[in-house]
């Protein structure tokens, strides 16, 4: 058995250091009051996610905030009065360059989010993308010219501004598509039956798989509908929990009744280490949970484990999960 | 493995003193909630504490070209609140001095209701911590709560590492005892009954 229990790079974790100064004997119960003592907050009021958002835009405006940033920048001319150019020369040097760079326009645009942060990317539209763990985001580098294309692996909450062109999000074989609105994307490749869940927050979408158009289901403020591979149409929208759904903007932990499986994966891309699941018969179990600023991984674990009659330990690079 | 969440701070401290407020925001949204429910602790009012977080990332944005040499971000908010938050006490109230105001309501255990013996235990658990002087408290809390280590707990307090160690190893100690303790009257309980 292991008894690492942090992830201090320096082989003793933080929690091993104090718990040596006590004698031996007393180790394993001053072990399980300091692991137990991270539960003992007292009860307290919560900051709601409304309240959150209320306070950064007053924290905003006492900034002035509010306009976006001028862009820095302005080319510095030179005048070139340099010596006499050779323009065939000149001109085959830009036809070459010209056709490269053509080429180099069709290789899209791809935002990678490594585990254990999330990241903001702005569009050249001022589209505004917010992408979990873990994501890959893809778009054209002529987004916005002749269409509003991306195409998502993970999870990513999207603010659409307006725009003549529809915005539209390709999601593992579904289809989202809106004119400018706020809506979150989950839609894992690696989740079972790869499926997408699409909850909006303002405006309205339309959510559809990629080869039946025709079966599209509008969704409105508040809603969500999910759709996975064989099925003929997405789920008829229902009402949403925005917290649980939006929780990992805020750096929570929230899931409802989801298979055990996608929650640890969720996990092993939020803290950045591997989870491995021994008991595998259990992958499919649901559960629900819910963490607000979650310190590490084993703080959930540690709950799935006691639910769900499992056991954990330490591995080198994160957990193993048995019976 | 570093702490994730430390990690990403960092990296949002480092955008923000490039004047990103994509960052600004993504690191208001994961802290404030913490913030005032730490400033909570002193205050005891809702309403000031939001406000002390708030001015602390005010001071944060203001000073952002700054950011780049502070070695704990998270400790140099955690700080600035917790300064904030003890003038407040000094300068608001007249019956209590200091500390004094993080005193804890007693929770009330009743025999009655059958709970859970988990449930039980983090209860008394809770009461024990209330029970611990300020200062070790204070240091017990922020690591336990706020999952500060100790030079980031010594930043904040103003006290030096090898005191934060000292505070949080009396505390276990204390709250070793009490659980011992506590054992030992509910197997004597136990005994009674056969």
């Amino acid at each position: 058995m292991t008894d690492n229990i942090g992830f201090d790079g320096d082989g003793k974790s933080h929690s091993e250091k104090i718990i040596e100064q006590f004698p031996e004997a007393h180790r394993e119960q001053v072990k399980s009051i300091w692991e137990e003592s991270r539960h003992a907050r007292p009860e307290q009021e919560s900051v709601g996610p409304e309240e959150v958002e209320a306070a950064l835009s007053d924290v905003r405006q006492r900034l002035n905030l509010d306009e976006a940033q001028p862009v820095v920048g302005g080319s510095e001319s030179k005048s070139s009065t340099g010596s006499r150019v050779d323009w065939k020369w000149m001109m085959a040097a830009a036809s070459v360059l010209i056709i490269i760079s053509a080429g180099f326009l069709f290789i899209p645009k791809t935002v990678e989010v490594p585990y254990g942060e999330t990241a903001t990317v702005e569009m050249p539209d001022g589209s505004v993308v917010e992408l979990n763990s873990g994501s890959e985001l893809q778009y054209s580098r002529l987004f916005s010219l002749l269409s509003r294309e991306v195409a998502l692996n993970g999870e990513a909450f999207f603010k659409v501004e307006k725009g003549s062109l529809p915005f539209v999000v390709h999601a593992n074989s579904s289809v989202v598509k809106v004119t400018g609105t706020r809506f979150n994307v989950r839609s894992w490749k690696e989740d079972p039956g790869a499926e997408t869940e699409v909850t909006v927050t303002e405006g309205s979408v339309l959510f559809y798989p990629e080869s039946r158009e025709g079966r599209s289901v509008a969704l409105r403020p508040g809603e969500f509908s999910r759709w996975a591979d064989g099925l003929q149409a997405p789920a008829t929208p229902d009402s949403a929990s925005l917290d649980r759904v939006l929780g990992w903007r805020s750096q929570s932990f929230a899931f409802s009744k989801k298979p055990l499986g996608v929650i640890l994966r969720e996990m092993e891309r939020r803290f950045d280490i591997t989870i491995r699941l021994e008991a595998s018969e259990f992958s499919s179990e649901r559960v629900t949970v819910h963490y607000v600023n979650p310190e590490d991984a084993e703080v959930i674990l540690k709950d799935i484990c006691r639910v769900k009659g499992l056991r954990y330990s330490a591995s080198s690079d994160g957990f193993r999960v048995y019976e | 493995m570093n702490n994730p969440t430390d990690k990403q701070i960092r990296k949002w401290l480092r955008q923000i003193s490039d004047s990103q407020q994509d960052a600004f925001d993504s690191l208001f949204r994961a802290l404030y909630p913490k913030l005032v429910r730490f400033s909570l602790r002193y205050t005891r009012n809702k309403a000031v504490a939001a406000d002390l977080a708030q001015d602390a990332f005010v001071i944060v944005w203001n000073k952002r070209r700054e950011m780049k040499q502070v070695d704990s971000p998270k400790a140099y908010l955690y700080r600035i609140v917790r300064n904030n938050s003890l003038n407040y006490i000094r300068d608001h109230s007249s019956r209590t001095t200091g500390l004094e105001a993080m005193e804890e309501p007693r929770t009330e255990i009743s025999d009655e209701i059958e709970q859970d013996q988990d449930d039980l235990r983090l209860q008394m658990l809770k009461q024990w911590i209330g029970e611990l002087p300020d200062r070790r408290r204070e240091a017990f809390e922020l690591s336990r709560f706020e999952g500060l280590d100790h030079d980031e707990i010594a930043e904040v307090m103003g006290i030096s590492s090898n005191t934060v160690n000292n505070h949080i190893v009396a505390a276990l100690n204390y709250l070793k005892e009490c659980h011992r303790e506590y054992r030992n009257e509910a197997n004597s309980k136990a005994q009674d009954y056969d």
